[in-house]
């Protein structure tokens, strides 16, 4: 049986998974804040519970981690990253293999990449000309070359008055 | 940028395969799990009062590489295991017993040398491990346990069996072992329980469906035309069968989760039931046989006046439905109760606290306003914290006796709990031990419950165990308890040979249990000859009770397995307090069970299919069946171990750190908290609760950091050292410990806090009234743990709790704790008013602490003074600084130890050689001034003890002499004050530092262990 020669303490794991999240970009490229990215101890002792990372081996008084930790802690992040729940996780994630984890990271990468290059294209398309039409001083329209209303115009310019309404100051009125 | 050792080749894959796998993962829609067990089946026939069992797991493998699957499951409580099957295909290769270590090895060997392989391990009494290894990608396995079981059975021909399908999560006190861990499950191994990682399997989240097929049959076969009735399936929805030799049930439902134990209970025999006495003659001629002694009738029987301790579990494991089937059934209970009765309640999580009585008595009488008030009492307990009952168990004993009027009043416990604790080994000691002429019985509550312990208790403490089921009719099953709390109706029971010898030698257990109102006592035991027995008691007004039995032949092998399993469970009582005997009893009870094929603690079934060689590339890929949370469990933050409010926590002590709290004040609260009414008490620890004023900021500091880390890391070294010691030091510095040393009982200032600062201490041998048990700072033994720092129990509600705790503790040392704490206050919801009624409850209870004079010590040492001295150089040989001479020679034996595993530690040991000398020096010169009459220089010793308790903490094998660092923070303070004290005199110094002598030999033996570490398997401890 190969064992894991790395051996990594809790902090230098933290920093470990922070920078292989980064560079392999396992977190789309819109993650929010719940999915934080350096998981503390006490994150890793709830997911030891249920099975999802292995206890650490003791060193000392030390906890050490090593590469099958960080592909598990990975793997956990990279889920949470497209919003799966945590019984989702746990089915997904479940004991597999370091060849399997890493088969899902990789799959993972390549699929943030190809978002980001989607999105890429799309903001490359949508660049377009904005027209301006100046009604009087305090006063323009903006509107987006090749814009048709989808109701009839009377709809349109009433909702025009109702935003006006909204927007100008009571006393005028 | 990561160092090259470290980085993950995650991008680095071959084409193919790996990239279907990963997408197989990622894949939308439903997933299935894929997991180990596929299957599980179990079947059961009933004759007579025996059950015999079949269990079947189907073991698959759905990965790419060889699989080693291990399940942690249980079985019933006392079972005798006695065969284990693997079959592969059409093969069926028979397991064998073997003694547990040289099992180990074999499965191990068989593994890496690519064959299939499984192993049985028994770790509780109804509590296992099956591991398969090198199942071959796709492959399925079937794995067949045998077992039989004697069934309780009760006077109107009641009986029930369990078939337990799920392990509950239980309760795992103590300090982190710094060793890897023994086993394959989730919690870390402790000091209270070493093998905690080998009786907690992972859990599945909610909503993830393991997809196990579960199959179970139960088959009662009735003899004689019996009829059976009232056929109840508590848990499960069952349907039933009529059959030719009886009824069969099963399980109604097709995609039942293992989640809760299958009970089944039913009326059998339609004629009235009696004793019965069956016999099996094995092969070898010997005739084994089972006695069931059921309960003369009763009337007018009329019970003594009983003290009865109800003991209510309220950890947070109750959460929930399981609580207010506690309460309810602790209430129904009360109300059958008579009124010469007396009752007293405790109810425990971390702590233990108790119905207040009156003037300090926990005791009230069952009349009707007693028992409202305990009505009123139960309602309002909650389920918060940890489950320390090993205190709880302790705290009753106490209580038990202190009673007043005692005389002629029997003492009764009973537990109401579920049960879920990892330190059994513990905790049945303590019974054991102190049961004195207590009874202990035991109601067990969950869907799960931990059977094995509670069993065992009750046999221990000459009670009966009863199990209900949360939510069930409380009334029914617990009307006979009732009745049977108390004296049994016969006890004294023995066997007289009439027609049939008895061999006396083999009867187990050794002493026939008490008939209890309602239930059958039984025993087994071999016989020869043909006929009948005479039973014969005494009632419990002394008249004599008889019966004869009349032996009947049965073909049930199983019979001769229960009895030595029963052997066996009498020898592991023995084992358990005699640590003397416990190599001969390990081997009696190794060739007991290797003859009976049994599985035990010492001895595992192996298996290994030497036909073919499965694994050639040696990977194997191990996976641990992730086990169901078991119903009316509930999983929540609470529950788990993670805890929402740890890491502010951090900050706010850090806050307590630099605020300097005055080592007086510091020191009151340490002295406080060691009155003998306080709970928390700690076993061997050197960071909580050591009564050492100078450094009361350390166990502080340290049970806080503990809890801020979630009970997970361990602390890193400086922090918990360095703060320590630097306390220490500036006390020391500033002279300020002398000041701290006189406040350890606020009320007897300027009492010398030599003279016992609690009252069981002893200066001088026979000077206290207290039990002689007890020692004045040693490594006391029947403390249990603390409720902060050494805890790391995993139930998210004990940080409440142990915040709670320290609190309250830092206040009544005079910490200005509204402002430290206000921070952990507000993250765990405690509010100052709640805070304030503890500090003021225990300032009134410390204030009625009675006083010790000290003048005892010096009438007794008086005494001691008047014999004729030895020379000084005897004494001085004999005494304390002979000691530490060894001490001395171990720390020399280490520098030159030339064992490489050990030489880390030892080596580190050499560094601190100097300050161990110093220290030693001092203190033998500090000895050699008492025996001259002569005051010694508590300055110098201080200054020494300072110096090595600082390189202790500058190093790792530091955390590895928990009893040499407890001695230095507590006890060698202590003895150093004791100088100072102008008020002892110097034959009052001595007396009270030849009184530590004992704590050398275990500091000693601290060190040797530390030098040359035996090879104790984790399992001798689990009995």
């Amino acid at each position: 049986m190969k064992t894991d020669e790395t051996t990594l303490t809790l902090d230098e794991l933290s920093n470990e998974v922070g920078q292989l999240l980064n560079q392999y970009a396992l977190l789309g490229a819109q993650h929010d804040n719940r999915v934080s990215a350096s998981p503390d101890a006490r994150t890793i002792r709830y997911y030891t519970t249920l099975g999802l990372i292995d206890r650490p081996r003791i060193n000392g008084r030390q906890a050490v981690y090593g590469k099958r930790h960080v592909l598990q802690i990975l793997a956990i992040k990279a889920l949470q990253a497209i919003n799966l729940p945590l019984s989702e996780i746990q089915t997904r994630l479940y004991g597999r293999s370091n060849t399997e984890l890493e088969a899902l990271l990789t799959s993972l990468s390549e699929f943030w990449e190809k978002q980001e290059s989607k999105q890429d294209k799309a903001e490359a398309v949508r660049s377009t000309i904005w027209h301006e039409v100046i009604i009087e001083p305090g006063v323009k329209i903006l509107i987006q070359e090749g814009w048709q209303t989808q109701q009839d115009i009377e709809a349109t310019l009433k909702r025009v008055r109702n935003a006006l309404e909204a927007i100008l100051p009571k006393e005028e009125q | 940028m990561a160092s090259p050792s470290t980085s993950v080749p995650i991008l680095d894959l071959p084409e193919g395969i790996e990239r279907q796998l990963g997408n197989l993962i990622l894949s939308r829609g439903a997933q299935k799990i894929s997991l180990p067990l596929a299957a599980v089946d179990i079947k059961a026939q009933v004759v007579d009062r025996v059950a015999q069992v079949t269990v079947k797991q189907n073991f698959r493998n759905c990965h790419q590489e060889h699989l080693e699957a291990v399940y942690i499951f249980p079985l019933a409580a006392g079972c005798a295991v006695s065969s284990f099957n693997m079959k592969v295909g059409d093969r069926v290769v028979r397991g064998l017993v073997q003694e547990r270590g040289e099992a180990r090895r074999n499965y191990q060997q068989a593994v890496d040398d690519g064959k299939r392989a499984a192993i049985m391990e028994q770790e509780r009494d109804d509590l296992f491990t099956v591991q398969v290894g090198n199942l071959p990608p796709g492959e399925e396995v079937s794995i067949e346990i045998s077992y039989s079981e004697r069934l309780p059975f009760f006077e109107d021909g009641k009986s029930e069996i369990r078939l337990p399908l799920v392990v509950a999560p239980r309760y795992i006190p103590g300090r982190q072992l710094s060793r890897d861990a023994v086993g394959s499950g989730i919690e870390d191994d402790t000091d209270l329980v070493p093998d905690a990682s080998r009786i907690s399997p992972p859990r599945l989240a909610k909503g993830v469906d393991p997809e196990t097929a579960l199959t179970l049959s139960v088959e009662i076969l009735t003899e004689d035309g019996r009829e059976l009735s009232d056929l109840a399936c508590s848990q499960h929805a069952s349907k039933t069968a009529l059959s030719q030799g009886g009824i069969t049930v099963k399980l109604a439902r097709a995609n039942e989760r293992l989640n809760r134990d299958f009970v089944l209970r039913w009326h059998g025999g339609g004629q009235t039931v009696k004793s019965s006495l069956v016999t099996y003659t094995a092969d070898d001629g010997e005739t084994y046989g089972l006695l069931s002694i059921m309960p003369p009738r009763r009337d007018g029987f009329l019970g003594a006046a009983r003290d009865i301790v109800f003991v209510l579990d309220r950890s947070g494991s109750m959460q929930g439905i399981k609580m207010s089937s506690a309460v309810q059934a602790c209430s129904i209970l009360l109300n059958t109760l008579g009124p010469n009765d007396r009752f007293a309640i405790a109810a425990f999580d971390t702590v233990v606290e108790w119905m207040s009585g009156r003037q300090g008595q926990h005791f009230i009488n069952a009349d009707t306003a007693g028992i409202e008030r305990g009505e009123n009492y139960l309602r309002t307990i909650t389920a918060r914290g940890g489950t320390e009952m090993d205190l709880a168990i302790r705290s009753s004993f106490e209580s038990i006796s202190r009673r007043q009027e005692k005389d002629g009043r029997l003492p009764a416990i009973v537990v109401l709990t579920d049960g879920e604790v990892g330190n059994e080994s513990q905790i049945m000691q303590r019974v054991q031990r102190e049961i004195a002429d207590s009874r202990l019985f035991v109601v067990g509550i969950d869907t799960a419950v931990n059977s094995g312990l509670l069993k065992r208790l009750a046999n221990l403490g000459g009670g009966t165990a009863t199990f209900v089921e949360p939510g069930v009719q409380l009334e029914e099953a617990l009307a006979s308890i009732g009745r049977e709390i108390g004296a049994p109706l016969v006890s004294d029971l023995q066997v007289e040979n009439l027609d049939l010898n008895v061999d006396r030698a083999s009867l187990s257990p050794h002493r026939i249990p008490d008939i209890f109102a309602g239930r059958a006592s039984c025993c087994f035991f071999k016989v020869s000859g043909k006929g009948r027995l005479t039973i014969k008691g005494k009632y419990t007004n002394g008249q004599p009770f008889e019966e004869k039995v009349k032996a009947r032949k049965v073909d049930m092998p199983c019979i001769a397995q229960l009895w030595a399993k029963s052997h066996i469970l009498a020898l592991e009582d023995k084992y358990r307090i005699n640590p003397n005997a416990q190599a001969q009893l390990k081997k009696e009870m190794i060739a007991l069970a290797v003859k009976h094929s049994l599985l035990t603690k010492f001895t595992a079934f192996v298996v290994v299919d030497e036909a073919e060689i499965v694994n050639k590339t040696g990977d194997l890929h191990k996976v641990v069946q992730p086990v169901e949370m078991p119903e009316a469990w509930e999983m929540d933050a609470q529950n788990a171990p993670a805890m929402p409010g740890a890491a502010p926590l951090a900050g706010s002590m850090r806050r307590f750190k630099m605020s300097q709290v005055s080592p007086s004040s510091q020191s009151a609260g340490q002295g406080a908290a060691r009155s003998s009414n306080s709970p928390q008490v700690s076993k061997d620890s050197f960071a909580e609760n050591s009564p050492s004023p100078a450094s009361g900021s350390g166990p502080m500091q340290e049970a806080f950091f503990e809890m801020s880390a979630g009970y997970c890391e361990p602390l890193s070294q400086t922090d918990a050292w360095g703060a320590a010691s630097s306390w220490s030091d500036e006390a020391f510095q500033t002279g300020s410990f002398e000041a701290a040393a006189s406040f350890s009982m606020p009320q007897q200032r300027p009492a010398p806090p030599a003279a016992p600062p609690a009252p069981e201490a002893q200066a001088a041998p026979g000077a206290s009234q207290s039990s002689a048990k007890k020692e004045l700072a040693g490594p006391a033994r029947e403390e249990a743990s603390n409720s902060f720092g050494a805890q790391t129990g995993s139930y998210g509600n004990g940080v409440r709790q142990q915040v709670f705790e320290v609190i309250v503790r830092q206040a009544l040392g005079g910490a200005p704790w509204k402002e430290i704490c206000a921070g952990a206050m507000k993250v765990n919801n405690l509010s100052e008013s709640e805070i304030q009624d503890e500090i003021d409850r225990r300032r009134a209870m410390l204030n009625s602490q009675p006083s010790i004079a000290p003048k005892n010590v010096s009438q007794k040492a008086e005494a001691e003074i008047s014999k004729p001295s030895t020379a000084p150089e005897q004494v001085i040989r004999g005494g304390l600084s002979s000691l530490f001479h060894k001490l001395n020679d171990l720390a020399k034996a280490a520098s030159q130890q030339k064992k490489p595993e050990q030489s880390a530690k030892t080596s580190e040991l050499y560094l601190a050689k100097d300050e161990l000398n110093e220290f030693f020096y001092q203190f033998e010169e500090a000895y050699a001034e008492l025996e001259k009459a002569q005051r010694p220089q508590a300055l110098k010793l201080e200054k020494a003890r300072i110096a090595l308790l600082q390189k202790l903490a500058s190093m790792a094998v530091g955390m590895d002499l928990p009893g040499l660092q407890k001695f230095l923070r507590a006890s060698a303070i202590e003895m150093i004050t004791a100088v100072k004290n102008d008020s002892l005199n110097i034959n009052e110094i001595k007396e009270f530092w030849l009184s530590q002598k004992n704590l050398f030999e275990e500091l000693k033996a601290e060190i040797e262990a530390l030098i040359n570490p035996k090879e104790a398997a984790f399992w001798d401890s689990a009995v």
